[in-house]
């Protein structure tokens, strides 16, 4: 398996759904060892959610959801200085700086990469554990409502 | 209108309060109910309280479950007060549901719909007769339902996502065509309705409706006043993922996904009134959190007002104004409930002129007798 595993885009969904203890705990770890700062403030709030209705193609606003994010600063090895960032649906900005460390350590490739992309791999697995559990709902209850002239009185096959 | 404050009653309304606290706690020596058993064993019950706060946060609507009592108006109260107190930090970007992680899909229109009918979790065919053994299961029985249920899970992939049932009536030219509008939606949250208001705040209006509401001005038009006669042309029920730009580099990632119910119904065919060809009109429905009900009833109301404002509005439901000022919960909820509170100045006021109108009466009785 290449490194990282996942597209950039996929990463926040992927930390988010390991363990948030260790997510945090590693986060704490790097952000010391490599002198994070905030590029800005961390913030938390609302966004309202657009949809795009699918009879009239109009925009509507389905309702609201819980925001967090963070941009932080991250000292690499060679003195420069890289960014991360992070948006999760959630109302913690701890959690959205905890995340931009981790995204900005696995973007540059920086010391602790590794410990990251295992907990990449770690929320991957939940996530497609989840997605398994999605499929079979649907695969166990597939139906085909016949109409009883096609199949006599038996029931579905 | 108007109001006088009151004084007085500042202990009784403090033990009030610990009361209702207590009440939870009271006949018995039970554990508390946990946020999180809300959130997965009353999902329904939890996803109501999503969709009429109009806030997707499911940590703070079970909690507000729990200290509610179960009361899904008082609930769906706190989620409003909530976000009423944070900031609105973002827009997303225009969502499409054919994006949708399906759980459930199914068409009353055709039984064959690219993809396949799926029924997920319904109470649908079930006899509605009670199942005793619940009043006795205990951690062990309850553990064992998932376990048994997840043993030996399909091994075939099952696509998460599928194309529209609607999209191919489109394609026959059975609709009318549609291009997508990226107006600026109205705002509910920050603007007052004014009437005519555009079909995005009839939309989001009722998505974040009160269930009740919604399906008895739907019912209304089922019954007779009003001539939608639906047909449910997709009900799907699944997680939407969510995009938004990442902080550092603007691109698109996925921050999360929300749990939406969804229904396209098709109605009565129209004549497009420009010389083209008959199409079928439609309705569409969507809310938080999995809730039939309300969509179905969303998308009936949306087809009925698009055809009062068409035709004019024949019968309540197709009245926007009508619909719309009465299926909020919580102005509803909020209107029904003031009554309760002290109103002795205008009830007094009330009574005094009922004094003075039964003694003009009396009078008046009293002149005519001696007129006589």
């Amino acid at each position: 398996m290449t490194f990282p595993l996942l597209p950039r885009s996929q990463w926040m969904r992927a930390i988010a759904a390991a363990d948030e203890a260790r997510v945090v705990a590693l986060a704490a770890r790097l952000a010391s060892d490599l002198q994070a700062t905030p590029s800005a403030p961390p913030r938390a709030g609302l966004a309202l959610l657009r949809l795009r209705e699918s009879v009239m193609l109009d925009t509507f606003y389905l309702g609201e959801i819980p925001v967090a994010s963070a941009r932080v600063s991250l000292l690499a090895p060679d003195g420069r200085r890289v960014e991360g960032g992070a948006i999760v649906l959630d109302d913690s900005g701890d959690l959205a700086v905890a995340l931009a460390v981790l995204d900005g350590v696995l973007a540059h490739d920086l010391p602790g990469a590794r410990d990251v992309e295992g907990l990449l791999r770690e929320g991957q697995a939940e996530i497609d554990g989840v997605a398994r559990v999605r499929g079979a709902m649907l695969a166990r209850t597939r139906v085909d409502f016949s109409l009883m002239a096609e199949v006599g009185n038996g029931d579905d096959a | 209108m108007s109001y006088v404050a009151i004084r007085g009653g500042a202990e009784a309304i403090a033990q009030s309060n610990r009361l209702l606290d207590a009440v939870r706690a009271l006949g018995g020596d039970q554990a508390s109910i946990e946020v999180e058993m809300i959130e997965r064993q009353m999902p329904i019950l939890h996803g109501r309280v999503l969709s009429e706060g109009g806030l997707y946060h499911p940590t703070l609507a079970a909690l507000a479950l729990k200290q509610s009592l179960g009361d899904p108006l008082e609930a769906a109260f706190m989620l409003r007060a909530y976000r009423s107190t944070q900031p609105r930090l973002a827009t997303t970007p225009i969502h499409d549901t054919s994006r949708m992680r399906l759980i459930r899909r199914i068409s009353a229109a055709f039984k064959d719909i690219p993809g396949g009918q799926m029924l997920g979790p319904t109470p649908d065919y079930l006899q509605r007769l009670f199942r005793f053994d619940l009043i006795e299961e205990d951690r062990t029985m309850f553990t064992s339902l998932a376990r048994e249920w997840l043993g030996n899970l399909p091994d075939d992939a099952v696509p998460a996502t599928f194309p529209k049932v609607i999209d191919a009536l489109r394609a026959e030219g059975l609709l009318a065509p549609a291009s997508p509008q990226d107006a600026e939606p109205f705002d509910i949250t920050r603007a007052p309705l004014v009437f005519p208001v555009p079909r995005s705040a009839a939309l989001a209006t009722m998505a974040r409706g009160e269930t009740g509401g919604l399906l008895a001005l739907a019912y209304s038009n089922m019954r007779g006043y009003g001539d939608v006669h639906p047909t449910v042309g997709e009900l799907r029920v699944g997680y939407l993922p969510i995009l938004l730009p990442h902080p550092a580099t603007g691109e698109l990632i996925e921050a999360g996904e929300v749990l939406i119910t969804e229904c396209e119904i098709v109605a009565m065919y129209e004549d497009t009134g420009n010389g083209g060809k008959p199409t079928l009109t439609l309705g569409y429905g969507a809310c938080f959190g999995h809730n039939e009900v309300k969509a179905i009833a969303m998308a009936i109301l949306d087809r009925s007002m698009q055809a009062g404002i068409t035709h004019g509005p024949r019968n309540p439901s197709e009245d926007p104004e009508f619909v719309l000022l009465h299926v909020d919960g919580i102005e509803s909820m909020g209107f029904c409930t003031h009554y309760k509170m002290p109103h002795y100045i205008t009830f007094q006021s009330d009574l005094d002129r009922l004094r003075t109108t039964q003694k003009k009466h009396a009078q008046k009785a009293e002149e005519k007798f001696h007129a006589r």
